[in-house]
């Protein structure tokens, strides 16, 4: 009986997985002892119904099995587990759900008791409080990313000018197009390192992870110091050096890791903990926080308090809840307050909070730019172009990842390949600049500071080079304020084209990066190019391109993100004028019903790329004619009240099962109900809800029953206990039980949920969905008419359910 | 005040009309008609000499004026006359040196002294107690008097002149000796130009060619250049000196066409087109030699009776 653990091939020639199969992956938890997973070669004869990748599996042993078979308690044959290349319909099996519901334990309601009211509003208030230090901080931590960005990024520029001013005068200037591309490789090298092989969950911009998780997934390593850190590097490296990206994706990502960090009131990678707040270690409060801090990094990002709100109600919560607004709101606008005031003390005028360069894209003056009802149409033109651009930007994008998952993904080749871009940028930015005949006398605003003079006359500068020397943001602001006439029309469509190509190849690196500021200034320029057309064609009568240029990067940015709501009020705040608030409101409307009905949004294409089981707001169409006997995971592995620490040690080793929460349920005679074909039909009566987490605390605290008797006081287990284990549980391998403890019993009744939610099993997957999502459950517990566990229904198996074509499809799940 | 030679017929009345007018230049427009026109005689541009204004008293002046009817009562009156007569100055000044652009060199005694008589409207007390700032300056609501200083000083500042100018004896402003050098390297450069573009070359098409100018005069110019990028650097650049520059500049660039660059186009392009072609070779090389990674698939595990499965499509793994 071979026990052949081999490991898979991973070469792309072996298409049908016909290799050798290594673990079996047992259909029923195996009653085995822990450790050795059973592992055979077989010559499996599941059928499969089609070549790809679904398929039902048949769970009768046909003829032909070979006596290889090893014990006969085994009762299901394991397939041989398929291999296929990595696409978008894919549910990895890694990802987990948050416990956003709370546990009604025992000594959940013996502490409320204890505490009483005064606490309760003492929690209130620390709350705030903590809300109020999410905003500062994250404030604090978008500022010295501003700061140290424009630091950098000056220097490299003046030394660049340097060497170009030198090598234009004495020759030489494809030296100086090295040294251009050196710099930027070099200092994204740095960025790219510190993300491929520091920490991968940083690359990006952050905003598909933040989605997930306030969706209600646990993605691993999301929200630690760790990840911050290299977040707020790596998105200085990319920035200063030079790629096609923005930082404001990133300060979002850094808003959600402080507010997780700070509302625990510890440290766990730094081993300090400052004894506070310790009633908020629970998902349900760090999942709210969150929220609170990924509204703070949107308006520190854009200056728009609102919009964070509304970013972070968009993408998050489940539903309205008025205090959590009330809070998030707060959160916001402390983080702008202080943002303002940090900056007002950079720029030297301290305490001026309304100094207009703090506005991010310059002010709109009511007075200066006018727009007439007949324009309306013209806004809802560009807005379907920007749907259109959007569409083929996602697309491209798309093609671009699934080629880097499947084929680049060791962290040297990552980090080698963020180089070769970096270098590229460097040489597009040059030949641009290099051929570019544009010569413009520099305007007495001086909002660029880095100007080239190159091939030009004397005190006159190249404007392409102005536009390429600038950080995006000061770009876009010059194409939304500079007057008619500051821009050669060949120069905008070359910029456009050229700046597309680069920022699609850009975002997906292994890098920290932002896709809000390219996608901005890619549609500001093409949206000024057609103001620039525009009042060519009326000879003068349409004289101002810098109203086209705002709709053309609303309609670009609503084109590849697809938001709406928040993306409105964030724009209009970024510009300081609700008067455009309608045209961006259609050109945002009408860009996101095109690009959706072409493509999807660039956030939810990474999202399913990454295999995570998301769950969008409405259950998919057609889903009630499923029912939860469909839907449901079973067999199902339940506990009995008084259960043995030796059966629980065992469960919870199992490699091939990874549970996560079991039912409890009542001991006596007939527990398990059979059916003819030897199946389990129900499990017994359903008692309660046991969560590995908390198992696993009992077991390393040894809270047995046995102990209680030889007159030791019972040992019994606080909230405390458990709040100290949170959030990184220990895994069970660390946990060690001796033999005599492994016959010891636990009582589950005083830690298990005693009111787990169910639903019957006639319930519609329609409306299992919308009890899933709505409470944020973890498991779900399906029941037959006598109160008897069938099944349980968790988010993967909700998740896998996607209308697509003329049906609904289940999307398979895979290991990794 | 009027010379005496012109007005002699007109003496007698019109010394009397003065002194009944003299209020009146204080409080202007109540007595007037609207859209009243000033007599031609006034709108004379009789400027003569020191630019002297001549005055035609020939309005009704309003009895119950404050100002009263002797000039010798407020010493609000004459002020105005001389602020009046400053602020032509200063008006003259600057236009006649508008291009070439030298207000702030040519105009200084006119703008000192045409703030000093404003000054003295600011601080000066009638005998009723009431300012001279008041009566002048705030009675109506058009406010000429207010609206010319701002609109000459606002001029001077957006000019900078202040920024080339330093105090000099008796608390006027003069020129500062930056400004001077600097001014003194631009008569040698343009000296320069001037002589070695007389005598034109013509080169193998017949196109004039002014390598002279550009051999000749290339550091006196670099010099200008240096001097003027350190005055920007320090902030002490006004209006003249960038209008000179900028001249300056337009002839070297393209009456002259010296500006000498390289440019080194085959490298520059041999230099992109190879590094645009190494992400090329490496996403093929890494689509060639990487193993693909694959997702190993994992059987849910579900209840038997699937009777509503046929319903169901089965993704299409790509």
């Amino acid at each position: 009986m071979a026990n052949i653990l081999k490991k898979v091939s991973w070469s792309s020639k072996d298409d049908d997985g016909g290799g050798e199969v290594n673990e079996a992956t047992s259909l029923v938890g195996s009653r085995r002892g822990s450790g050795a997973s059973v592992a055979g070669k077989r010559n499996s004869r599941s059928r499969f119904l089609s070549s790809s990748g679904f398929r039902t599996v048949d769970l009768t042993d046909g003829d032909g099995i070979s006596e290889e078979i090893l014990e006969s308690q085994e009762v299901f044959t394991s397939p041989r587990p398929k291999e296929i290349p990595h696409s978008e319909n894919l549910l990895s099996q890694k990802y987990e759900s948050l416990d956003y519901d709370n546990c009604e334990n025992q000594l959940f309601l013996e502490e409320e008791h204890n505490l009483g009211v005064k606490r309760v509003k003492f929690m209130e208030a620390g709350r705030w409080t903590v809300c109020m230090a999410i905003g500062i901080l994250t404030a604090l931590v978008a500022c010295v990313i501003d700061i140290v960005i424009e630091q950098l990024a000056g220097l490299k520029y003046k030394i660049l000018k340097q060497y170009i001013d030198t090598f234009t005068a004495d020759g030489g200037l494809s030296v100086s197009m090295v040294i251009w591309a050196a710099m930027n490789a070099g200092i994204v090298m740095v960025g790219s390192i510190l993300v491929a092989f520091g920490e991968p969950v940083a690359a990006g911009s952050g905003i598909p992870q933040i989605k997930c998780y306030l969706n209600g997934v646990k993605i691993p390593h999301v929200v630690r110091l760790k990840t911050l850190v290299v977040k707020v590097l790596g998105v200085i490296c990319s920035v200063a050096g030079g790629l096609a990206v923005g930082k404001e994706g990133p300060m979002i990502h850094s808003g959600a890791v402080i507010a997780a960090g700070v509302s625990q009131g510890r440290s766990t990678t730094l081993k300090k903990d400052f004894k506070v707040l310790e009633y908020f270690r629970r998902d349900t409060e760090k999942r709210d926080f969150v929220s609170a801090g990924a509204a703070a990094g949107v308006s520190a990002a854009f200056g728009a308090p609102v919009g964070g709100v509304l970013f972070s109600l968009e993408e998050g919560a489940s539903f309205w809840n008025q205090y959590l607004t009330w809070r998030i709101f707060f959160a916001s606008v402390i983080s702008t307050f202080t943002l303002n005031f940090v900056l007002s003390w950079y720029h030297n005028h301290l305490g001026e909070l309304s100094y207009p360069g703090l506005i991010n894209f310059g002010a709109f003056e009511s007075t200066g730019i006018a727009y007439y009802i007949y324009e309306i149409p013209l806004f809802l033109i560009m807005g379907v172009f920007g749907g259109l651009l959007g569409a083929l930007f996602n697309f491209l994008n798309y093609w671009l990842t699934v080629l880097r998952i499947r084929y680049i993904h060791r962290p040297a080749q990552q980090v080698l390949e963020a180089m070769l871009v970096a270098t590229v940028t460097a040489v597009v930015s040059f030949t641009m600049i290099y051929f570019s005949n544009d010569c413009q006398p520099l305007g007495e605003d001086k909002s660029a500071d880095y100007t080239l003079q190159l091939f030009c006359n004397d005190g006159e500068y190249n404007s392409m080079a102005t536009t390429f020397f600038n950080t995006p943001e000061k770009s876009v602001r010059s194409l939304f304020h500079d007057p008619p006439g500051t821009y050669n029309p060949v120069t905008l469509g070359l910029f456009c084209l050229s700046y597309f190509l680069v920022a699609c190849w850009t975002y997906g690196l292994a890098v920290s990066s932002g896709v809000f500021i390219p996608s901005l200034l890619l549609g500001a320029a093409w949206g000024r190019l057609f103001g620039i057309f525009l009042s060519y064609m009326s000879k003068g009568a349409w004289a101002d391109p810098g109203k086209y240029a705002l709709m053309g990067a609303a309609a670009q940015l609503g084109g590849i993100v697809r938001m709406t709501l928040s993306l409105t009020v964030i724009l209009v705040e970024a510009t300081g004028n609700v008067s455009y608030g309608l045209p961006i409101m259609l050109v945002l409307m009408m860009a996101k019903w095109v690009g959706d009905f072409c493509f999807e949004g660039l956030y939810d294409i990474h999202i399913k790329l990454q295999s995570v089981p998301f769950m969008g707001w409405e259950p998919p169409a057609t889903s009630h004619s499923l029912t939860a006997s469909e839907v449901m995971s079973h067999p199902v592995v339940c506990f009995k009240r008084f259960e043995q620490v030796g059966r629980i040690v065992d469960i919870l080793s199992d490699n091939t099962a990874n549970h996560n929460g079991f039912p409890v349920v009542e001991e006596g005679e007939n527990v398990v109900n059979v059916n003819e074909q030897g199946d389990a039909d129900d499990f017994g009566k359903l008692r309660g809800l046991m969560l590995r987490s908390q198992l696993i605390v009992l077991l390393k605290h040894k809270a047995f029953m046995e102990r209680s008797d030889v007159g030791e006081p019972r040992h019994r287990l606080t909230l405390k206990d458990f709040r100290d284990a949170y959030p990184r549980f220990p895994p069970i391998q660390s946990i060690h039980v001796s033999e005599e403890e492994r016959e010891c019993t636990v009582d589950l009744s005083s830690y298990m949920n005693p009111t787990p939610y169910t639903v019957p099993q006639e319930a519609s997957l329609h409306r299992i969905f919308k009890l899933f999502r709505a409470l944020g459950l973890r498991h779900l517990v399906v029941c037959n008419g006598d109160n008897r566990v069938i099944g349980l229904v968790t988010r993967k198996d909700l998740a896998r359910y996607r209308y697509h074509k003329g049906g609904l499809e289940e999307v398979p799940l895979t290991q990794t | 005040m009027a010379t005496k030679g012109r007005l002699v017929p007109f003496l007698i009345p019109s010394l009397l009309l003065l002194l009944l007018l003299l209020p009146f230049l204080a409080f202007p427009a109540g007595a007037w008609g609207p859209g009243g026109s000033l007599p031609h005689a006034w709108l004379e541009p009789e400027m003569r000499g020191g630019g002297e204004v001549p005055l035609y008293p020939v309005y009704p002046v309003d009895p119950v004026d404050p100002l009263g009817p002797t000039p010798d009562e407020s010493p609000c009156a004459p002020l105005l006359v001389e602020f009046a007569r400053r602020s032509a100055e200063l008006a003259l000044c600057s236009l006649r040196h508008a291009r070439p652009l030298r207000l702030c060199g040519s105009c200084v005694i006119q703008q000192w002294s045409a703030n000093r008589t404003y000054g003295m409207i600011l601080t000066t007390v009638q005998v009723n107690n009431e300012t001279c700032e008041r009566t002048l300056l705030r009675s109506d609501r058009l406010q000429l008097v207010y609206q010319q200083h701002s609109f000459s000083q606002g001029l001077w500042d957006a000019a900078s002149c202040e920024a080339c100018l330093v105090n000099g004896t008796n608390g006027t402003r003069e020129v500062a000796s930056w400004m001077i050098s600097f001014m003194q390297q631009l008569n040698k450069t343009r000296t320069c130009f001037h002589e070695n573009s007389l005598v034109p070359r013509y080169d193998l098409e017949g196109n004039v060619k002014h390598s002279a100018v550009c051999n000749n005069c290339r550091t006196a110019y670099n010099t200008l250049g240096k001097m003027y990028a350190e005055l920007q650097k320090n902030g002490s650049l006004c209006i003249d000196l960038e209008d000179a520059m900028n001249t300056t500049r337009q002839l070297w660039s393209v009456q002259f066409n010296c500006v000498e660059y390289c440019s080194d186009t085959p490298s520059v392009l041999a230099v992109s087109i190879f590094m645009c072609m190494l992400p090329i070779f490496f996403y093929m090389s890494s689509v060639i030699h990487s193993r693909q990674r694959k997702r190993r698939l994992v059987t849910s595990k579900r209840m038997k009776s699937t009777n509503s499965s046929a319903s169901l499509h089965r993704a299409q793994a790509q």
